[in-house]
């Protein structure tokens, strides 16, 4: 690289006035060269315009604040997108979901009547069921109750072993732990029961029963039983056994 | 005209312990954000690039900040970094955009000299100044990068020529010619009235 300019020229003189970088003499006598020469006063307001714009517009208002600490912000822009990505799918997997859960209510919406999505206490649904006649929402064969246990929990309920005096008249839906508790009537010699079946996941506080109904609980693999009666002792559920199957959307 | 050197050689003290605490480091990096923003505008003629390589020197500068010895000048530490940061940034920009490197440092613009001079012959400013300030930056085109860093460190920071020959690693004779024919490139490109570059005063 070269040297700075000759000394000897009016563009290195210039160079140097504009540098400050002249003794008071020489300054002097520049100013007065400038005072008879006006392209070369010119010339120096042109310079001063020119440092002018550049300190506008690359004086330190023109840079953005920036974090010492954080990453630069092309690794920001690609977290961004990445961000955004994420984003995307996540809001894709929520919609999935939220379709999913809509597509596999609609099963229970056609079951029969007697499916509650209004949350209850075992005790209501037994008055009620009382009340009523102990009449089952849906009265079914042994191979629709399978059904309906394949199609809501993917498994079994093994009912080969129930004695003759215990009779499944039907099932009920509602809402107790789940909204999807399934109520079995039975009646076990004429005596009312019912056993509520509920995902173990779904477990919660129980509301208390009222004096002369009694609830005996009992799980079994991923479901919780409860039975309901006016029965001193459990009936139906120490018979009841689930055996593991494909899991079913309906038919 | 920017950070006075004073400032900047007041922050470069060294701090207690043998490396910078985040608090030092921050104020550091703060003094020195405008002029690394300028020599990175310098090497890439880009804002948004200049701002992003100064970002990611800052963020090398700290995660390598225990190699940083506190009693030696943070600017020029960081320079380097910034200046590795813009080529390295320069290289990936020509190899995406399939421009040849050698134009970035000398190739004159065509459509940059082209415009109209809002000079008029007795180089007065005609009265839209933006116009003129955008000239002055398309301008820059026109420099090489050394020149263009050099010219924006002295006009802009008003940093001397020993403080800039130590931000680019240069000669401080190297970086006054740099500034000397830049300005003059700029006159020249914006309209000048005529001077004699080989007369003398009488």
């Amino acid at each position: 690289m070269t040297d700075g300019p000759d000394k000897k020229t009016v563009e290195h003189l210039l160079a140097l006035y504009i540098d400050n970088a002249l003794s008071p003499e020489e300054r002097a006598e520049f100013e007065e060269a400038m005072a008879a020469d006006p392209l070369l006063r010119a010339e120096f307001e042109l310079q001063n315009q020119i440092d002018a714009s550049l300190e506008n517009a690359f004086g330190a208002a023109n840079v953005a604040k920036l974090d010492p600490f954080k990453q630069s912000l092309s690794w920001s822009r690609k977290l961004m997108r990445v961000a955004a990505v994420l984003f995307f799918v996540v809001s894709m997997f929520v919609l999935y979901r939220q379709y999913s859960n809509e597509f596999n209510k609609r099963p229970n919406t056609n079951l029969p009547s007697g499916y509650a999505q209004v949350q209850t206490t075992m005790q209501a649904y037994f008055d009620d069921a009382m009340t009523n006649g102990f009449e089952p929402g849906w009265i079914c064969s042994g191979e629709q109750f399978d059904e309906t246990f394949r199609m809501l929990y993917g498994i079994r309920i093994v009912l080969d072993d129930l004695p003759s005096n215990v009779k499944l008249s039907g099932l009920g839906y509602t809402a107790i732990q789940s909204n999807q508790t399934v109520a079995l009537f039975v009646r076990v010699d004429d005596e009312p029961v019912l056993v509520f079946v509920d995902p173990a996941s779904m477990k919660g506080e129980l509301s208390p029963m009222n004096e002369g109904l009694h609830r005996y609980e009992k799980a079994m693999g991923k479901l919780l039983f409860y039975e309901v009666s006016r029965i001193e002792e459990p009936r139906v559920i120490n018979h009841l056994s689930i055996a593991r199957c494909k899991r079913r959307h309906g038919k | 005209m920017g950070i006075p050197d004073e400032n900047v050689t007041r922050l470069e003290e060294p701090g207690p312990g043998n490396h910078l605490s985040p608090n030092e480091f921050g104020e550091r990096a703060e003094a020195a954000r405008h002029t690394l923003w300028l020599i990175a505008m310098g090497m890439t003629n880009d804002r948004h690039m200049a701002e992003d390589i100064v970002q990611e020197t800052l963020a090398i500068a700290w995660r390598k900040s225990k190699q940083f010895e506190p009693t030696t000048s943070f600017s020029a530490w960081t320079a380097a970094i910034v200046r590795n940061v813009a080529l390295n940034s320069r290289r990936k920009k020509s190899r995406q955009t399939l421009v040849n490197p050698e134009q970035l440092d000398s190739t004159p613009s065509q459509d940059a000299t082209s415009k109209k001079s809002p000079i008029n012959k007795v180089g007065r400013i005609l009265p839209n100044q933006q116009e003129f300030d955008d000239r002055v930056v398309a301008a820059l085109d026109d420099l090489s990068s050394a020149a263009r860093s050099c010219l924006l460190l002295r006009t802009v920071t008003g940093l001397s020529y020993d403080k800039i020959s130590e931000l680019l690693d240069i000669a401080p004779g190297t970086a006054m010619s740099h500034v000397y024919r830049a300005r003059k490139a700029l006159r020249d490109r914006l309209g000048h009235p005529r001077c004699s570059s080989d007369g003398g005063i009488a």
